[in-house]
């Protein structure tokens, strides 16, 4: 046999319960609704959807931050439920998490050094203070920023800049897989591709995996060797980046792909009508049937009662009726 | 030889000037050494159903510059030079001119959709306040016309969307009613700053579809303002580049595109374009 995967999700679910309804009635949200996943040592894996996709709540979820209501997490292979506290702990320095807004994540009150110095303190308490204020300036100084820096407060930093603090203070707890919830989306295009080459910098000197959620593809081809596309809690496509960009079998993950922005006005400009965007409109989708067939222009009749399992379709996993009608 | 025009022409709008005409706007803030000027003599014109695209990264000074435009500029900050909208001067216009100009001639939809709607209140109760306050426009024939503007921007179930909440709604709806409370007047000029950037991009194809479909049916002068350069190639006819307070480069947006000359703006479209999805369509 292999050696275990570094990290699998196996038929994860959460479900939300919602109180305060109209007339104090509670009604159930699956966030996440049976989603499997699986990553090897220094790969990088990208969820891509809409807000309100999942996206975030998987992370959560691999992280522990939330209650699966079904579903497993292996770390090498080793369920993350049935670990002790102290167990649980020592995996937790492997897993760590950068974050949307860098500056929402990084405490105002904190210098830079001591923001470095938390993990430190949690994960290698036999380091004294004047080691742990070193290590920070080596991890600054690796992230591209200068170690005269340690001393500032957050609000002295550009938006770009705090995202590498953040990724600064992931790294220095050595994980083996970094967890990142959109963490370009609210960085200036110019700034992106600065950030995305570091994480993919790190991932080369450290063999990291990386766990890449993105509302945006562009970030997405950039990093990831393979991608998973969520609706509505659920995998609509997944596959290699190179060949989901290429040739997308699913029209949710083709809306997604024809809306993104060119830099360049001519082409821009002759794309043709977008029928799968969203409909703004306030109705839930009913529960059975292809999620997506509210939004869907290559719907049929059965896709409204018989949900689409996801299956083998030309190298891509689909969960589509008509995946191979392409 | 403007300062000449401005001084012989009647304060209404003669045929040649533009809707929009910037003259020499700066905006400076006090700083521990002096004034500091977040706007840097910025002169610029827009023509009646045109788009202008000013792209610039955070910090250059965008946003300072459309708040110039609708005499909102907060307190500190020190406004110089000239901003003629319909040959109307706004720099150091009395505050109850400005407030009618804001909403009837010139409106303004923002990246954040909550900064415009106010949560406590039903969206149909802020519309119909708009038209009330504007248009003298009240009940029935209020609502009529709310319900219709929502159905313009692309919302379906209008009637019923008048009935709820912003917080009822997803981001890309709370973005189309903004749009929507914005268009009511059916103002000259609107005024974009980052309309689209914190929306999935599905959404934000259909918003930056909707604002050309806008510009061509009613004849509306957009202006756009936006990190990026994705947004403009989509929908603007003409871009400025902003860096520190200055336009340092400026045309049609094809001609720009495709051969950008500051260094800056080679810099920023490179950028834009390592991130370019190789998308099926045709170059
Ligand atoms: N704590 C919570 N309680 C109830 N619903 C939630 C909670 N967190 C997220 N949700 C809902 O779960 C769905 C998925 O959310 P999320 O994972 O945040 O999506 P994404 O990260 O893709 O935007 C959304 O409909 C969201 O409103
Ligand atoms: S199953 Fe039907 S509704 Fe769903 S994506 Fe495929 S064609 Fe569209
Ligand atoms: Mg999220």
């Amino acid at each position: 046999m292999s050696a275990p995967l570094l990290l699998e999700g196996r038929d994860l679910s959460v479900v939300y319960r919602r109180s305060g309804g109209l007339f104090g009635t509670s009604s159930e949200l699956a966030a996440l609704d049976h989603v499997s996943f699986t990553l090897g040592a220094g790969e990088t894996l990208a969820i891509v959807g809409e807000s309100g996709s999942g996206k975030s709540t998987l992370a959560r979820a691999v992280l522990r931050l939330v209650a699966l209501t079904a579903g497993q997490v292996l770390l090498r292979g080793e369920d993350l439920a049935i670990l002790t506290e102290a167990e649980l702990r020592a995996r937790r320095r492997e897993l760590q998490m950068i974050f949307q807004d860098p500056f929402a994540s990084l405490d105002p009150r904190m210098r830079i050094a001591e923001i470095l110095a938390q993990p430190l303190r949690v994960f290698e308490p036999a380091l004294n203070r004047a080691q742990r204020r070193e290590r920070a300036a080596a991890q600054l100084a690796g992230v591209g920023l200068d170690a005269a820096m340690l001393d500032r407060y957050p609000h002295q930093f550009s938006g770009g800049q705090a995202q590498r603090i953040g990724i600064a203070r992931a790294l220095i707890a050595a994980p083996s897989v970094l967890v990142c919830d959109e963490p370009v989306s609210a960085l200036d295009v110019s700034i992106r591709t600065q950030v995305l080459e570091l994480l993919a910098e790190q991932r080369a000197k450290r063999g990291l995996a990386l766990l890449f959620i993105a509302h945006d593809l562009a970030a997405v081809r950039f990093l990831c060797d393979r991608t998973l596309v969520l609706y509505r809690g659920q995998i609509m496509e997944q596959g290699p980046t190179a060949q989901l960009f290429a040739a997308a079998r699913h029209p949710y993950t083709r809306a997604l792909l024809d809306a993104a922005l060119i830099a360049d006005p001519l082409r821009a400009r002759r794309r043709t009508a977008r029928p799968e965007a969203a409909p703004a409109r306030l109705a839930e989708p009913s529960r059975q049937g292809c999620p997506f067939v509210s939004r869907c222009a290559q719907q049929q009749p059965r896709c409204s009662v018989e949900r689409p399992a996801l299956r083998n379709v030309g190298g891509l996993q689909v969960a589509c009726h008509r995946a191979d009608e392409r | 030889m403007r300062c000449v025009m401005s001084l012989i022409l009647p304060p209404v709008a003669a045929m040649s000037e533009p809707l929009l005409r910037v003259d020499g706007l700066s905006i400076h803030y006090p700083g521990p050494g002096g004034p500091v000027a977040v706007v840097d003599g910025v002169s610029l014109a827009l023509e009646r159903g045109r788009i202008l695209g000013i792209a610039g990264e955070s910090g250059s000074g965008k946003t300072q510059l459309l708040l110039a435009l609708l005499g909102l500029v907060p307190g500190a900050g020190r406004v110089t030079g000239s901003v003629r909208l319909n040959g109307e001067q706004v720099v150091g216009a009395p505050d109850s001119r400005l407030q009618r100009l804001r909403g009837d001639r010139v409106a303004m939809v923002f990246q954040d959709p909550m900064t415009a709607l106010n949560p406590q209140l039903r969206i149909g109760l802020q519309l119909t306040e708009v038209l009330a306050w504007h248009r003298s426009l009240k009940g029935a024939r209020a609502r009529e016309r709310a319900t219709e503007m929502l159905a313009s921007v692309g919302l379906a179930e209008p009637a019923l969307l008048l009935e709820r909440y912003p917080h009822e709604l997803s981001g890309g709806m709370r973005q189309r009613v903004m749009i929507a409370m914005a268009l009511l007047c059916e103002p000259d000029l609107l005024l974009a700053d980052e309309p689209t950037t914190a929306l999935d991009v599905t959404v934000q194809a259909q918003v930056l579809d909707l604002l050309g479909e806008l510009r061509d049916r009613l004849g509306m002068a957009i202006l756009l303002v936006t990190h990026d350069l994705g947004v403009i190639a989509q929908v603007a006819d003409e871009v400025a580049v902003m860096q520190g307070g200055r336009i340092i480069e400026r045309g049609d947006v094809v001609g720009l595109f495709a051969a950008p000359q500051e260094p800056y703006t080679q810099r920023l479209l490179a950028a834009a374009r390592r991130l370019e999805i190789p998308v099926g369509v045709p170059a």
